[in-house]
């Protein structure tokens, strides 16, 4: 993944991208599909796919165009800003995986559709009564065949494939290819949860066939899920930030402005910490060799993670009153934010491998 | 920056800098490490050694490498002298003495002092004959730097200097300072200062040793007792004090020790745990320790990237940002919030301070010297104010001192 586009040309990148959302995604949009189950931003979606971002970092052989890990960052990072509803980071990370493990007739199955945005791919990895990664999945995969439960799949409602984390009966980690409309597939859509626009469903495979992916990528899968997610997510913190920042700046009382009393201002200045933080771990994630990226990708989730987390709910108190009515775009990240620190597995998790994979010895 | 302290692929200033950096590793292999067995010398022994050194960089251009070449200096760029420092880190070598000494006042010397003046004084303070001291900081004056008292009155054309400083690093073992005084009480505060610099050994001038928590005493009182300085030892006009002063702060604003090498080295810290328990399991499974050391490795990681990617804006010629800000706030307070829970970790034993430790490597002397850090060049306290006002535009607190003249500001 070592990875460096310059600071310019990613800046135009994100400014075409902030213009194209500008458009399509807003907190107006999200706030109508809280109140429905298993609905994505089909506005945003057709944009993301007529701009092609969705198969921007897939090689040209694949039908993408060929950038970087950096670029499709970017995106992300303006897709979170603008609070974009739609399976962004899972789907191109989806691609991104069948393009490097794949077999050919699967890429070419899948890969267009995909690229196009007619197709919407999920990774389905995390089983019940575990915060992270199962060590063992209990989904079986045995003779070309899938049978298990996956849950709190992002994107489940709405996906027409996943790659589902699997153990083949020798106890080998797998991935596999699933096509989810299809005899035995049976999708639990959350009929609400605190962002619908996510899809969570829980997805229960019962003897399905589906198609090995080579090798035990999952981690793999994750660790790319984890960085695009994080520029994601630094994308809404900032939002989170800034939005209080002109809060504080217009908001009077006892005479002045409540941005000119330290314990706004300090609160504010942490949060920008937390950000700069998950800002430093996202890009050197991007940097990282393929050596070190498993480190890399865990720090920048937790960093992300914590980012969020403080960004959107001090963000909020700034606001005092008004930031917690349904009104108020406040509660949107604060419920974004959550979804996307626990739906790739949450900080526990990532944390733990963090230390796993950064001090030897340290292994839980 | 990676750790491997390789840098990709980058436009032709960074394949000279890294020419320059090959040539800065090569003379550091030949001469540095002579300089690194300092352990069991007393303060005089290591300064005296410290001096040789100096001497050594001076002659190699390397001693103060912005300063121009006519006072000793090697006329080279911000970007070489970061360069040789990083590279420099790798030696535990007797530099301090000198930090603040090239790092400010001779700067300032060079932008604001006379030709005659410079010739004279530069050259000796660059070798390491002579080391300068910076008095700013006074006991009512420390961030609220405009508040400071040290009286400056002109009889003739000679200065008399009474009052007090406090927090003057070396100035024990300084020969020369430059120093902020108030000429006229009568303005409002920052308008009353004026700019000097003078000889540590004047008459009156008295220097006293603060000891610090954690033993050492590198800080200092300096009393001025009717100290005499001609006038044309005055900096810049009179009441333009606070303004060269604010310069003087911002020269070495990216400083090395800012922008690297301060963060603990966690590997090493938690080597010693491995076999530490807590009721009978590893103490480095108990949450909490493993949340200090997360927090740890999660603001290294992140603050390498941050140097690297300021290290670069200043090899294209640009101002970096707020990151020195944001690196000392996670990194002294981060030291602190560590130490504890790796002494938590090891129980009893870690009361104990080991001879010879070191505040990244040692814990138990982290967590004891983590405290002036949060202080010294901003408090944590200012430094988000910082962030807060330069960095997201927020208004400056209530000042009911502004434009009052500082004689009548209630004390």
């Amino acid at each position: 993944m070592a990875d460096e586009t310059s600071d310019d040309d990613l800046a135009v990148i994100q400014d075409e991208a902030r213009r194209a959302l500008a458009g399509v995604a807003s907190p107006e949009g999200l706030r109508d599909l809280l109140i429905r189950t298993g609905e994505y931003d089909t506005a945003f979606w057709r944009t993301a796919a007529e701009l092609g971002w969705l198969g921007m970092s897939l090689s040209e052989t694949d039908g993408g165009l060929g950038m970087g890990l950096a670029e499709r960052c970017a995106i992300a990072e303006e897709i979170g800003r603008a609070l974009g509803s739609a399976p962004f980071a899972v789907s191109t990370c989806a691609m991104s995986a069948l393009s490097r493990f794949g077999p050919q007739p699967l890429k070419d199955a899948l890969l267009p559709d995909a690229i196009a945005g007619t197709t919407i791919l999920t990774v389905a990895a995390f089983e019940a009564g575990d915060a992270g990664l199962p060590l063992r999945a209990a989904t079986r995969f045995e003779g070309g065949r899938l049978t298990g439960t996956k849950v709190g799949v992002s994107a489940g409602a709405f996906a027409r494939h996943a790659l589902v984390h699997a153990a083949s009966p020798d106890g080998r980690s797998v991935v596999t290819a699933v096509d989810l409309v299809q005899p035995g597939v049976t999708r639990r859509v959350f009929a609400n949860s605190i962002d619908n626009s996510r899809g969570y469903a829980d997805l229960v495979f019962e003897n399905v066939p589906a198609v090995l992916l080579d090798g035990d990528v999952i981690a793999d899968i994750l660790d790319e899920l984890a960085v695009v997610t994080a520029f994601e997510q630094v994308g809404g913190a900032s939002a989170c930030l800034y939005a209080a920042r002109d809060y504080a700046l217009q908001r009077r009382v006892f005479g002045q402005p409540i941005g000119a009393f330290q314990a706004i201002k300090h609160g504010l200045a942490d949060i920008y910490v937390a950000i700069q933080v998950a800002t430093g771990a996202a890009r050197a994630a991007v940097r990282a060799s393929a050596a070190e990226l498993p480190a890399a990708a865990a720090a920048a989730r937790v960093a992300a993670i914590r980012a969020y987390d403080i960004a959107s709910t001090e963000g909020m108190q700034v606001f005092g009153g008004i930031g917690v009515t349904w009104e108020a775009p406040q509660h949107l990240y604060y419920r974004r934010g959550r979804c996307l620190a626990m739906e790739w597995g949450g900080e526990p998790y990532w944390r733990d491998r963090l230390l796993n994979l950064s001090i030897e010895g340290l292994a839980a | 920056m990676s750790a491997d302290g390789s840098l990709a692929t980058f436009p032709s200033d960074i394949e000279d800098i890294e020419a320059y950096r090959a040539a800065a590793r090569a003379w550091l292999a030949n001469n540095a490490p002579r300089f690194t067995d300092h352990k069991g010398l007393t303060e005089a022994e290591d300064l005296a050694f410290g001096r040789a050194y100096q001497m050594l960089k001076s002659e190699a251009g390397y001693a103060a490498i912005t300063q121009p070449r006519r006072f000793g200096g090697g006329g080279g760029t911000q970007l070489q002298k970061v360069v040789f420092a990083l590279e420099e880190s790798a030696y535990d070598l007797p530099i301090n003495y000198f930090a603040i000494s090239l790092g400010q006042p001779i700067p300032i010397m060079v932008e604001y002092a006379t030709e005659e003046q410079n010739a004279r004084l530069a050259p000796p303070a660059i070798r390491g004959e002579t080391i300068w001291c910076q008095l700013f900081s006074e006991p009512a004056a420390g961030s609220d730097l405009a508040a400071l008292r040290l009286s400056a009155r002109l009889d003739g054309d000679t200065w008399v200097l009474n009052g007090q400083k406090l927090w003057t690093s070396y100035a024990q073992h300084s020969d020369w300072a430059v120093v902020i005084a108030r000429h006229d009480p009568n303005l409002p505060k920052h308008a009353g200062l004026t700019y000097f610099f003078l000889d540590m050994r004047s008459p009156g001038v008295e220097v006293r040793p603060v000891k610090l928590l954690s033993g050492g005493s590198h800080v200092n009182e300096v009393f001025f007792d009717n100290v005499r300085v001609p006038d044309s030892q005055r900096l810049g006009a009179i009441g333009d004090g606070f303004k060269i002063a604010i310069h003087t702060l911002m020269i070495e604003r990216y400083s090395v020790t800012d922008l690297w090498g301060s963060g603990p080295n966690v590997r090493q810290m938690v080597e010693g745990l491995k076999t530490c328990q807590v009721n009978g399991r590893p103490a480095l499974e108990e949450p909490a320790v493993r949340e200090a050391i997360t927090e740890a490795i999660v603001n290294n990681r992140a603050l390498t990237e941050i140097n690297r990617r300021a290290y670069l804006a200043m090899a294209e010629g640009k101002q970096p940002g707020p990151e020195g800000s944001i690196t000392k706030l996670l990194t002294a307070a981060g030291r602190l919030r560590l130490s504890r829970a790796l002494m938590n970790a090891q129980g009893p034993a870690a009361l104990e301070l080991k001879p010879g430790g070191e505040p990244r490597t040692d814990f138990t002397l982290g967590w004891l010297s983590a405290p002036p850090s949060r202080v010294a060049g901003g408090t944590d306290q200012i430094l988000r104010n910082t962030i807060a006002e330069k960095v997201l535009g927020l208004p400056q607190d209530h000042r009911p001192d502004k434009g009052v003249p500082f004689n009548q500001i209630p004390t």
